[in-house]
């Protein structure tokens, strides 16, 4: 029992962040607005759908069209269609404090309970005349009131993503837990190397095979979050997706190897050189090789080393460091189920033999 | 039989794009806030422990015929 520990914490930190990652709500977002292309000058009612909100008659909620951040006009009145949709009026200026004939412009609600929220770039607006001093001079200053505070922060409210935005504590602990699974492997092989306990060598191949898994399962839990964001189920100009293909790859032809030599000894010491160059190679192709392209759909990528500012915020950072904890432990825990099943089979091959 | 259900279900992978209209996944998965992203997405990996089980489930009753065998 008291060896087991890890096991327990392993499930306890599972359980808590699939239970805690889908229950826990997200935040008031704003789903869509109705007109989204207006013109200066005119007055327009907008329709706008949000998302996890209860407004009830009598809520005091002011609406702001944001031009940056020091303009910015609150609309004339909010009228509640429903718990999660409202109708706004508001009266564009002839002038815009802006330097482009069209530009995109933010809507911003804030409201009792609820809290505020933003829809960058919602609507946009056409001006006639670009009269930057004009519009100056007419618009006041730091309009904005004080903006409401939700009663609790939750999941942040991302459009495109909405709930799948939990899919963050699935499936990227997958690709965690192949990581540290590779590291524990590699350690094993170097053990191996230097004193020639075939066991060690067991164990790596063990570990490398749940890493596998993993990669497998992060792979298809990826295809369908991209199915359901991007449209697709796999594209080849990501280059994520592209290493993780190849360094599956990289260890399938490990299994391979391993199934083409019979002796014991030499299969240990030929797989455990691979095992090391290979866990090098999934490091260049995993952690350097995404970080020089430019520009990329997913997340980490581009120059941006890791998880960092608008992809991880503290709300989800509860949920995801236990996840990543979670998986890999438990991973440890399935290669050590495989690796003591084979001992008894060499155990009893040995015996009987 | 085994390899006929694999190519079978590599064959309906590959061309589910075509079996369901684009248009029908796309309006079920927006309907919901796409939740059913999260459910596909712990089905897969539900499923990926049980392929697991029943490897070290297949690894035991080796070592059990083979105990078997020799007593």
């Amino acid at each position: 029992m008291k060896q087991n520990w890890w096991k327990f914490l392993a499930v306890a930190l599972v359980l808590y962040s699939v239970v805690v990652g889908l229950l826990r709500p997200l935040n008031p977002g704003i789903l869509k607005v109705n007109p989204i292309s207006i013109e200066a000058g005119k007055s327009y009612d907008m329709t706008i759908a949000t998302y996890n909100t209860d407004f009830q008659s009598g809520d005091d909620i002011q609406s702001y069209l944001k031009i940056n951040d020091t303009f910015g006009i609150q609309s004339q009145q909010v009228e509640i269609l429903a718990p999660n949709e409202l109708k706004v009026t508001f009266d564009i200026p002839t002038k815009l404090p802006s330097i482009l004939q069209r530009d995109a412009y933010s809507i911003i609600l804030s409201a009792d309970r609820v809290g505020t929220f933003i829809r960058p770039r919602a609507v946009s607006i056409v001006q006639n005349e670009i009269d930057i001093s004009g519009a100056i001079a007419a618009w006041p200053q730091n309009s904005f009131g004080d903006f409401k505070k939700a009663a609790k922060a939750n999941f942040p409210f991302r459009a495109i993503l909405y709930e799948s935005l939990r899919n963050l504590f699935y499936h990227v602990p997958m690709w965690f837990g192949m990581t540290f699974l590779l590291m524990g492997s590699l350690v094993c092989s170097v053990l191996y190397l230097a004193n020639k306990n075939t066991r060690m060598d067991t164990r790596a191949a063990a570990m490398i095979q749940i890493a596998v898994l993993y990669g497998i399962l992060g792979c298809a839990t990826g295809a369908i979050w991209a199915r359901g964001t991007w449209g697709t189920w796999w594209t080849f100009e990501e280059i994520k997706l592209n290493v993780s293909a190849a360094t599956l790859l990289l260890y399938f032809a490990y299994f391979l190897l391993r199934a083409a030599i019979d002796d014991e000894v030499l299969r240990a010491k030929i797989s455990s050189v691979y095992s090391i160059i290979g866990f090098v190679a999934a490091v260049f192709l995993l952690f350097v090789l995404p970080r020089m392209v430019e520009s990329s759909l997913h997340p980490g990528n581009g120059g941006n080393p890791g998880f960092g500012g608008e992809d991880l915020d503290n709300t989800l950072r509860t949920v995801f460091y236990p996840a990543v904890i979670g998986w890999t432990v438990l991973g440890f825990w399935m290669a050590q189920l495989t690796f003591r099943a084979k001992f008894l089979q060499d155990y009893f091959l040995e015996k009987y033999d | 039989m085994k390899l006929n259900v694999c190519t079978l279900f590599l064959l309906v992978f590959l061309s589910s794009n075509q079996l369901v209209a684009a248009d029908t996944i796309d309006k079920a998965l927006h309907s919901s806030g796409k939740i059913y992203l999260v459910v596909g997405t712990l089905v897969v990996i539900f499923i990926g422990i049980i392929i697991y089980l029943f490897t070290i489930d297949k690894k035991l009753t080796n070592i059990e015929n083979q105990i078997k065998d020799n007593e």
